[in-house]
């Protein structure tokens, strides 16, 4: 209609906008969003400056096996004698980098190959969306464990495993966005003014695209641990000795009396997923309410 | 108010256009003589089959084409370094001699005829292996998926109508924590404080050792021992699979619940809610008849889902719990790199998911009068 | 652009033709009167004193580009704002402040003494929902008519707007029908409990350029055989034109300027008026010629 706004022809104005308006920083002072950014905020220090705080060799098998938690090892000790907290620390410095990785190529991938179905559409996308359907169609641990057991265990092929599996929905997602997206006036504009098809996917589309994307982003993430470590306890992922938490649980899982070993990894994996989830929530939370805002 | 206006007007359009290609779905293809849901359903079972011939092909191209040497895997590096003919023996046998184009024809000429190789790890038929793990998930995963769906609708629209109060963030909280868990974790530590600490359930294995199983019928025990009238069997079985179960429900719940929450309360906004609060019907009668109903569609969408959540779950839920189901076969394939095995069982899982999914398109296709009638 | 210039011109052409059945005042009539309405919603001050008196048994047209806050006034007759927002003001109707109601008194006006008319009937009409069923629902409730009389007034209510085959119309779902006869069914539902005000939000808006004339042919029928009080929102001045008596303009969230349609079309006294009155497809014609 002809109220359309000129400030729709500058989409990245429109962005800064929102970002800084709506105060995605404000959102977080909810309880849980605090509590998100305090134990996130741990992790990724404790992942930048994990050796400093280890108060032992991960690796070295320097003490007595098995003990229970104590003011030496204030986690206890594993069957061979390494200091459980020491390992846990040093765990988040492979995780954490690499769920990011993770995450951020999938990211990439799918969205450019999404971007592009839904752009282009007709036989392509259909292409695209058929492949992501039959990608659906495997459980994701599954398709992961197919993938990293042929391969061969690893973390570089469990990681490419990850990949495999996870750039379909984004893929999906971005499709559908921009699909959406295609339509509205600006992107028409920005066509009629001559920009080709990928120039006008990244300046026009792509911005809109990239607040939804991000809150997207911290769940996935929590994602990207969980299913790391998944494959790190079914023994596919790092393998040992490195220190892992899932191959630390897996490592406990045969003693039961000795709980600390597969608890404290556990909690480590609890505590960093679920803050990150806590983040993109209320994220997430002020996000609905600039819709609300809007619509009225 | 510049604002306001801009992100007022796309944000309105996008519903129109969505009902609007719904509506051209619907129409577009025209029937001219067969019954709507007929041509649906025949339309979705052709996808199916699409799917199934493209989870073969992955699963070919996976065991076929990525891994350098398929034969060389069999056998440990060392062995195959210093005995190129045994290499070329197994090459031989297992056909990797002929052109990739033969080995995919073959390939697919046994899938057809439910021949799935030879499992390197039990040295029997993929087939039989997995048709006797299969009761096991079965019994499983009918559990889990009743009650994952009964307890996450419930909550999912509990919250969605309790939206912004202290209730609704309890349920979010608890939706969040099931997501964030660790599934081998949650297992071991049901396993730990329930069977370990409190002595609740039993603990590992589909039943105590010391009992027979009953005569397989169906191959679930609960079922078949049921049918063998044998009290002892059923109260062990189920003593059994009450730790398994509730473990995967409380992890399948999170994302479940958070979806009904979201669909819930997508239809509350919707402006046929809208209308119908304008009509001055009840409130009771307004979420019940309107608000639900609108949300049905995409949750009965979502249960076919999360059924392949479930067996991912199932994975790691039946390795700690020594469940002896397809998830325990696969874990067990994978980590001695029997190839078949995993390749056996991540084709069944996924064909009983396209499966799953495709009756639950027929069950939207008879609920969404939109399909249903022409 | 085009779809919007022919809009204005099927509409103010058809103005003078509708317009000329003059409405009569009738006994039973009750109006309206929204006295200092003010909203704020998550700290967004979006009414601003809005005072309007809709005259009984009148048309009276509100007018305003998207987000002046003209919609927004239409719903808060009925209390159909967020949950979360901030409403000070009195919206008076037969004696009562409307924004004082209980849910459950407010309730029984919705849809029964006042009625509304949504923008796309496609999307505020249930898909799964059989016409029947949104139909005799509220009448059911309002009215306590059975099932049988209620259908049966359904089907009445279906050939007074014009609806072919209403017996055959009430098994069908909103998706089999057009636009704009979904539209005529939307305008029937609301007409069900015999409504004294009827507000239609951009009824015509969402429809084709040809139905919208009909839409609006039926609202004057309408009005003139029940002495309905109509609340027309619309940013269409020539929709407005052809069928409101008195004419509110609204802007950012306040009313700028009211009067009889008449004065307001050909002498408005605000700027924004004049710019909204100036774009109207047929006064730029006649300055360019």
């Amino acid at each position: 209609m002809s109220e359309q706004p000129v400030s729709g022809l500058m989409p990245f104005a429109g962005l800064r906008r929102r970002l800084r308006d709506n105060g995605f920083l404000k959102s977080l002072r909810t309880p849980l969003g605090i509590i998100g950014v305090i134990f996130v905020a741990f992790w990724i220090l404790m992942a930048i400056f994990g050796p400093l705080v280890e108060p032992y060799d991960p690796l070295a098998q320097e003490f007595d096996r098995l003990q229970a938690p104590n003011a030496t090892n204030w986690f206890g000790t594993d069957q061979v004698g390494r200091d459980v907290f020491s390992r846990v620390i040093a765990s988040a410095r492979v995780t954490i980098p690499i769920s990011v990785f993770i995450v951020v190529v999938s990211v990439c991938v799918g969205s450019f190959i999404g971007a592009l179905a839904g752009y282009l559409g007709k036989v392509f996308d259909e292409i695209i969306m058929r492949l992501t359907d039959i990608m659906f169609a495997f459980p994701s641990i599954i398709l992961a464990m197919i993938i990293s057991a042929t391969l061969g265990p690893g973390l570089k092929n469990a990681v490419i495993a990850l990949l495999v599996v996870s750039w379909p929905s984004y893929a999906r997602i971005v499709r559908s966005m921009v699909l959406t997206l295609k339509s509205s006036e600006f992107v028409i504009a920005g066509r009629l003014i001559g920009r080709g098809v990928l120039s006008s996917l990244i300046v026009d589309v792509l911005p809109n695209v990239l607040t939804s994307m991000l809150v997207l982003l911290f769940t996935d993430f929590g994602g990207a641990v969980l299913m790391l470590s998944n494959l790190s306890f079914l023994g596919l992922g790092v393998l040992p000795p490195d220190p892992d938490w899932g191959t630390m649980v897996q490592n406990g899982m045969g003693n039961f009396s000795a709980w600390w070993v597969a608890l404290f990894p556990g909690l480590a994996i609890l505590t960093l997923v679920i803050s990150v989830n806590f983040i993109g929530d209320a994220l997430q939370d002020s996000l609905d309410l600039q819709n609300v805002t809007s619509h009225a | 108010m510049t604002n306001t206006a801009e992100s007022a007007e796309p944000a309105a359009q996008s519903p129109e256009d969505g009902a609007a290609t719904a509506r051209k779905a619907g129409a577009d293809t025209a029937p001219k003589r067969r019954h709507p849901l007929a041509r649906y359903i025949i339309r979705r079972f052709f996808v199916c089959v699409l799917l199934v011939w493209g989870v073969g092909t992955i699963t070919f191209f996976l065991t076929n084409v990525v891994p350098a040497d398929p034969a060389a895997a069999l056998i440990s590096d060392k062995v195959a370094k210093s005995n190129p003919e045994i290499v070329a023996a197994i090459r031989h046998r297992m056909g990797l001699d002929q052109p990739l184009r033969v080995r995919y024809f073959i390939y697919f000429r046994n899938l057809l005829h439910g021949d799935l190789g030879t499992s390197s790890l039990t040295t029997n038929p993929v087939s039989r292996d997995l048709a006797r793990a299969f009761p096991a998930t079965l019994e499983l995963s009918i559990i889990v998926f009743v009650l994952t769906v009964l307890i996450s609708m419930f909550l999912g629209l509990l919250a969605a109508i309790h939206k912004k109060t202290l209730l609704d963030k309890i349920i979010q909280v608890f939706s969040l924590f099931s997501i964030s868990m660790p599934g081998f974790w949650v297992a071991m530590l049901a396993f730990y404080i329930f069977f370990f600490r409190l002595h609740w359930f039993s603990g590992g294995g589909r039943l105590d050792s010391s009992l027979v199983p009953p005569p397989t019928v169906t191959g679930m025990y609960l079922v078949d021992s049921l049918l063998n009238d044998d009290p002892v069997a059923f109260t062990n079985a189920l003593s059994h699979i009450m730790l398994p179960a509730l473990t995967l429900t409380f992890l399948n719940l999170g994302s479940l619940i958070r979806f009904c929450r979201q669909s819930a309360i997508e239809a509350e906004q919707s402006d046929y809610t809208l209308g119908a609060r304008a009509k001055g019907l009840p409130s009771r009668t307004v979420t019940i008849r309107y608000v639900f109903r609108g949300a049905s569609l995409p949750i009965l969408n979502m249960t076919g889902l999360t059924f392949g959540a479930l067996l991912s779950g199932a994975v790691l839920t039946e390795t700690v719990f020594s469940w002896h189901g397809i998830g325990e076969y696969a874990y067990n394939a994978a980590t001695s790199l029997d190839l078949n095995g995993i390749m056996g069982s991540g084709l069944l899982v996924g064909v009983i998911y396209i499966f799953i999914n495709f009756f639950v398109d027929i069950l939207c296709g008879i609920l969404d009068p939109r399909v249903r009638v022409q | 652009m085009v779809m919007n210039n022919k809009a204005m011109n099927t509409g103010s052409n058809a103005g003078p033709a509708l317009a000329d059945g003059s409405s009569s005042v009738e006994a039973g009539a009750y109006g309206l009167d929204i006295e200092n309405l003010d909203m704020t919603l998550n700290g967004k001050h979006l009414l601003n004193k809005v005072c309007l008196h809709v005259e009984p048994g009148k048309v009276t047209g509100l007018a305003g580009e998207s987000g002046s806050g003209k919609s927004l006034t239409s719903l808060s007759v009925l209390k159909l704002f967020p949950d979360d927002a901030k409403v000070t003001g009195r919206i008076m109707y037969k004696g009562r402040n409307l924004l004082d109601l209980s849910e459950h008194s407010i309730n029984g006006i919705r849809g029964r003494e006042i009625a509304l008319v949504f923008q796309d009937p496609t999307a505020s009409l249930h898909p799964m929902i059989s016409i029947q069923g949104q139909m005799t629902d509220h009448m059911r409730h309002h009215l306590g008519l059975s099932k049988k009389d209620a259908i049966a007034k359904a089907e009445h209510l279906l050939a007074m707007v014009h609806i072919p085959d209403p017996v055959g119309a009430l098994k069908k779902y909103p998706h089999q029908f057009s636009g704009g006869q979904l539209q005529r069914i939307a305008i029937a539902m609301a007409m069900a409990c015999d409504p004294t005000i009827l507000i239609a939000d951009e009824p015509t808006t969402a429809l084709d350029v040809t139905v919208q004339a009909e839409i609006l042919h039926l609202l004057r029928e309408l009005c003139d055989k029940f002495g309905l009080t109509l609340i027309l929102v619309t940013h269409d001045l020539g929709v407005m034109s052809a069928l409101a008596d008195n004419i509110a303009v609204m802007k950012a969230g306040e009313i700028v300027e009211y009067g009889t349609r008449h004065d307001i079309i050909t002498d408005p006294k605000n700027p924004y008026t004049k710019s909204l009155i100036d774009a109207l497809p047929m006064n730029m014609m006649k300055r360019g010629a």
